[in-house]
């Protein structure tokens, strides 16, 4: 009988432990509660519109509504707008260091071994993967007057041929003409259908957002051997190569320079020097 | 006040802890919850008492202490020089993280759009390249991922991970 007294006083006792416990946790929550002010959505999305894309990245990650306001296309949207532009480009690496190049970042992300893959590929079937000509693809940008340059962490084996608001379209390697556009910073890309086969001194590639139909586009020049300019058109939806009329002929002496887009065209300087006009090409139509 | 007939008029603002203060008019106006609040009671009297229920004493201080300062850099044509900037940072050196949640809060229900921007920024700059866990705690939000959601997002942006500060 006392035994079991005993036994009452100490599950008596556990109880009220356990109460006063859960009572003083959920005082803990009501003043966690009361503490943690509320933010309004648009107060949180004007603070996240100014964090840079690296940032952005993992901050996406905090809680679900986060998630869902920085995976927004109005987010999107906006943030790139707000962003400022900078220049793309290549720098070989090696896998062993010298005076010139520096060796690779750990954690670089391959563009080559990434499509391989995507397309389920064996490795070892494509010996160019050990090449020792890598790139890594690299940005410029200028900061009070100076210029700062930082690495996106990708690398490659094939040029860039065009840049377009921070997408890349690079040489795609692995497939004889064949083209991939990426962006270095969220790493997504595609590859693109096989054009017109020509060697690279005879063609010229653009890469331009249309205002109009927020479609990107990739524009294709080639020559002849007689000297007539072909042009094809892909559009990045759709991805399929359509062709259209090419600059008159005699327009273009030489390719060598990579067309500018600027104000809804793109432009090409025609000749190596002392060209007098530039050679135009509407994008939104 | 009415005897003088052109002194500056003087606002009265009354906090959620019950502070009283006086504001001089073109500072009041730059919050544009006042200035609505005068534009829909244009006959409200000189003494009106303008409730601001969701802002306490210590931020509505240092708000006033910002547009203060702005107003006048504004009427000295000061507006957008260097000497802007060496008051803004001056301003916000000494505050914590704790406090610049409570001005941004407040400023956002005042509506002040000057300072919003400013504030927004200076949060912008101090949760740049920081870990999920150290913006989690700035604002304190709970993590509402379940383990095995945040391990896949995770993976699939495990790159994102990478370079970040120290917290």
């Amino acid at each position: 009988m006392a035994r079991s007294t005993g036994n009452n006083n100490t599950n008596l006792l556990r109880l009220v432990e356990e109460r006063a416990l859960s009572k003083k946790v959920e005082e803990e929550q009501k003043k966690q509660e009361i503490g943690v002010p509320y933010f309004h959505k648009d107060c949180i999305s004007n603070i996240l519109i100014r964090l840079p894309l690296q940032s952005l990245s993992s901050t996406r990650f905090v809680c679900k509504p986060w998630y869902g306001i920085i995976n927004s296309a109005n987010f999107i949207n906006a943030h790139f707008h707000g962003s400022e532009s900078v220049l793309i480009f290549l720098k070989s690496v090696e896998s062993l260091p010298t005076a010139s190049a520096r060796p690779e970042q750990p954690n670089t992300f391959s563009v080559e071994a990434s499509l391989l893959q995507q397309n389920s590929f064996s490795i070892f079937d494509h010996p160019i993967t050990n090449s020792t000509s890598k790139f890594c693809i690299q940005f410029m940008y200028f900061k009070e007057g100076k210029s700062k340059s930082e690495e996106y962490k990708v690398s490659c084996l094939g040029n860039i041929r065009a840049t377009c608001n921070g997408l890349v379209l690079l040489d795609n390697r692995l497939k004889k003409g064949g083209l991939v556009v990426m962006n270095p910073v969220t790493r997504k890309m595609v590859a693109l259908p096989v054009g017109t086969l020509y060697p690279p001194h005879d063609e010229s590639y653009g890469f331009a957002l249309s205002e109009a139909t927020g479609e990107y586009k990739v524009v294709h020049l080639f020559r002849d051997s007689l000297g007539y300019i072909s042009c094809e058109i892909l559009n990045l939806g759709t991805r399929f190569w359509r062709g259209v009329n090419g600059p008159s002929f005699g327009l273009f002496g030489w390719f060598g320079y990579k067309p500018v887009s600027a104000i809804g065209a793109l432009h090409w300087i025609p000749e190596i020097d002392a060209s007098e006009y530039i050679v135009s090409m509407e994008v939104d139509q | 006040m009415s005897k003088l007939g052109q002194a500056k008029r003087i606002i009265f603002l009354k906090t959620a802890d019950g502070q009283l203060f006086e504001v001089d008019e073109p500072v009041a106006m730059e919050f544009e919850i006042v200035k609505s609040f005068f534009d829909e009671n244009e006959d409200a009297a000189d003494d009106t008492v303008v409730p601001l229920p969701n802002v306490s004493a210590e931020p509505l201080a240092g708000i006033i202490e910002f547009c203060k300062a702005h107003v006048e850099f504004r009427a000295n044509g000061a507006a957008g020089k260097d000497e802007v900037k060496k008051f803004n940072a001056e301003y916000i050196k000494e505050k914590s993280n704790e406090q610049l949640k409570e001005l941004i809060l407040a400023a956002n229900y005042l509506n002040i759009k000057e300072m919003l921007d400013f504030l927004t920024e200076t949060i912008a700059n101090r949760l740049k390249n920081k870990s999920v866990e150290y913006v989690r705690a700035f604002f304190g939000i709970e993590n509402d991922f379940t383990p095995q959601e945040e391990e896949a997002v995770r993976k699939e942006y495990e790159w994102a991970f990478e370079g970040v500060d120290e917290d």
